[in-house]
């Protein structure tokens, strides 16, 4: 496949008798950032640390450039990596640490001089050049795992869990500058994580990962409106999920009578729905409004208010249905009815197509 | 603030400098007698002299059981070094059931006791032709200070973050260079530290020294333990005076440079 920086096939990995990677298969593009995200024993980190060498597969190929790399030792496969915690050397400083890799390589010392200024003014922390790590706050750490991954201009950085140990603030803008230099450098990024959100804001494609398989691929906004899967719509964002059986198909639509009413759901062509079978679809909160359905419209339940939660920009509601299960509803905290509370019965509506057919297991399979 | 923290630390510092007391008390006594005129052991009353000093500087004895001491410190310390360090490295490195019994491994010389290690030492040594000679004496101290290496190292090794391997190979450096060039630089204080302690061990180690050796070698305890079973010589004082002395420098450079060793990164 041309155009693929990295191709990862039928990785698996055990240890002993337990799996920890069973077959995963995926390739990344040159140039893309690339996310693979999952709870923690998912298998993200594994593939990652098979990928720069740290983890020999038990089963499958790692491919580079065309070539198999599985056999090559780490420091042959001329990856960045930035390690969760940094792993900074602590007996250098700032400047030593990222010329490291240069000293390494037998640059002279007038070319390592200028690389280490040019990927620390890249990072931001010239004027730090002649700090030890331990002097360092953790952004401040991050910038220089991030300079040291860089410095010898690897085709590929892999990091793990880069935000990991950072508060919430300081995530941001380092998102932020993430983004940046995958934008300015044009490097192939390939990004563990755990926090959906670092996922869905920095990358490309995100991997979702559970169980030590492949759950699903796609950008973050395929991902996000049309899941396949049950635990891909669970795992990114909040999604309400309900479940039934097809009653009819007509006029491009399936009628899934959920217990507590029958829903319209707009056909996709990749649904695979039939009369009389089981049916599973997600629905997101912000796609809910609390107002009657419009006929020929809308399809939607009736439901009563448990709880409202003021979220800031927006107002998020627990309403139950008759048969006892609870939805979401996200609605903007502008020109929300202040007259609704716990217990006001409300009508739950919205369009056909919001509603989005996903496997009934959550690995996926069919 | 200390106090209401620490209701008893009066009866506590009060035992501590006891406790010190009694410890010191030897040294207490050793001083004067080594100051002695007299050539016998006596408390000195009148005047002071140096003549014992003078004495084990120019006394052929005295001077080669110095030069045996400081030829078997010096060398059981470095092989303690070596042989600490790498399996201090090899069990920080290995995972799951390993570490503990290698652990266990490494410091059974310091748990068994000394003349339990002494008297297999003895036999073996013996049996491998090593029995009264320099290179036994050596390689019996280095096995006994070994553990005392191994600790310091660990304690350094504790501090660093295993990953820092992994980065230096991802980085493009080989297994070698990644323990020359990563490893040791972040361990120097702690094996400076180790190799002071296992220097200090074999300076006074007594017990092991017997048991191995009779005439050939002859390092300075050995030396101190013989003079006074034939004649009790104030030398014998003055050496122990000179032994203190070091032991403490060096002993507190070396209690230093583990904080180094084990401190240096805890600003993490």
């Amino acid at each position: 496949m041309s155009g693929a920086a990295l191709q990862i096939w039928g990785l698996t990995k055990d240890y002993g008798s337990t799996r920890v990677l069973d077959d995963v298969t995926l390739d990344v593009a040159a140039g893309e950032f690339l996310t693979l995200l999952g709870p923690s024993g998912s298998g993200k980190t594994t593939v990652l640390m098979a990928v720069a060498g740290f983890v020999s597969p038990t089963h499958g190929d790692i491919f580079c450039g065309g070539r198999s790399i599985a056999n090559d030792p780490a420091e042959k496969r001329d990856f960045g990596v930035v390690f969760q915690g940094y792993a900074l050397f602590p007996h250098l400083t700032v400047a030593g640490n990222v010329a490291f890799p240069l000293k390494v390589r037998g640059l002279g010392r007038a070319e390592r001089d200028a690389r280490v200024r040019e990927v620390l003014d890249l990072v931001r922390l010239d004027g730090l050049a002649d700090r030890k790590p331990r002097e360092l706050s953790g952004g401040q750490q991050q910038r220089v795992a991030l300079a040291r991954a860089l410095a010898f201009r690897p085709k590929i950085l892999l990091l793990d869990e880069p935000m990991g140990a950072l508060d919430r603030k300081l995530k941001a803008d380092l998102q932020g500058e993430l983004r940046r230099l995958h934008r300015t450098l044009g490097t192939t990024f390939v990004n563990v994580t755990h926090d959906q959100d670092e996922a869905m804001n920095l990358s490309d494609r995100i991997a979702i990962m559970d169980g030590g398989r492949l759950i699903e691929i796609g950008s973050p906004s395929s991902l996000y409106a049309r899941p396949r899967t049950r635990f891909a719509a669970g795992f990114l964002g909040r999604n309400n999920i309900l479940e039934g059986q097809v009653v009819a198909i007509e006029d491009g639509a399936a009628m899934i009578d959920v217990g507590s009413g029958i829903l319209r759901h707009a056909l996709d062509p990749s649904d695979r729905l039939a009369v009389g079978e089981a049916a599973t679809v997600a629905l997101r909160p912000e796609r809910i409004e609390i107002r009657p359905m419009r006929p020929g419209i809308d399809t939607g339940l009736d439901g009563t208010i448990i709880d409202i939660v003021t979220g800031g920009a927006t107002v998020e509601v627990l309403a139950a249905v008759s048969d006892g299960r609870t939805l979401w509803a996200t609605l903007p905290f502008h020109g929300f009815d202040a007259a609704l509370g716990r217990g006001t019965p409300i009508a739950l509506s919205w369009t056909p197509d919001a509603t989005v057919a996903i496997g009934g297991r959550s690995d996926g399979s069919p | 603030m200390d106090e209401h923290r620490l209701p008893l630390r009066r009866p506590f510092l009060i035992a501590a400098v006891l406790v010190s007391v009694f410890l010191a008390l030897p040294l207490f006594v050793t001083l004067p007698v080594s100051l002695t005129p007299t050539r016998y052991v006596a408390i000195p009353t009148e005047e002071l002299s140096l003549r014992h000093y003078r004495e084990i500087l120019t006394n052929p004895l005295w001077l080669r059981a110095f030069a045996d001491s400081f030829l078997v410190a010096l060398a059981s310390a470095a092989l303690a070094l070596i042989l600490g360090t790498g399996g201090a490295v090899g069990v920080w490195r290995a995972t799951g059931f390993a570490v503990g019994a290698l652990r266990a491994l490494a410091l059974l010389p310091l748990v068994a006791p000394p003349v339990v290690t002494a008297l297999a030492l003895s036999r073996a040594w013996v049996t491998l032709g090593l029995f009264d000679t320099v290179p036994g004496v050596i390689l019996a101290h280095a096995i006994v200070s070994m553990p005392f290496v191994f600790l310091t190292v660990s304690a350094g090794l504790a501090g660093l973050d295993p990953r820092i391997e992994q980065a230096a190979r991802s980085l493009g450096a080989g297994p070698m260079r990644t323990v020359a060039s990563v490893l040791l630089p972040n361990l120097v204080p702690s094996m400076a530290a180790g190799g002071l302690f296992a220097f200090i061990i074999s300076w006074d180690e007594i017990v092991v020294t017997l048991f191995v050796s009779s005439r050939s070698v002859f390092t300075l305890p050995r030396q101190i333990w013989s003079g006074i079973r034939d004649n009790i010589d104030p030398a014998v004082a003055a050496v122990s005076v000179v032994t203190i002395v070091m032991t403490v420098v060096i002993g507190t450079a070396a209690l230093a440079l583990r904080r180094i060793g084990s401190g240096q990164r805890s600003g993490r």
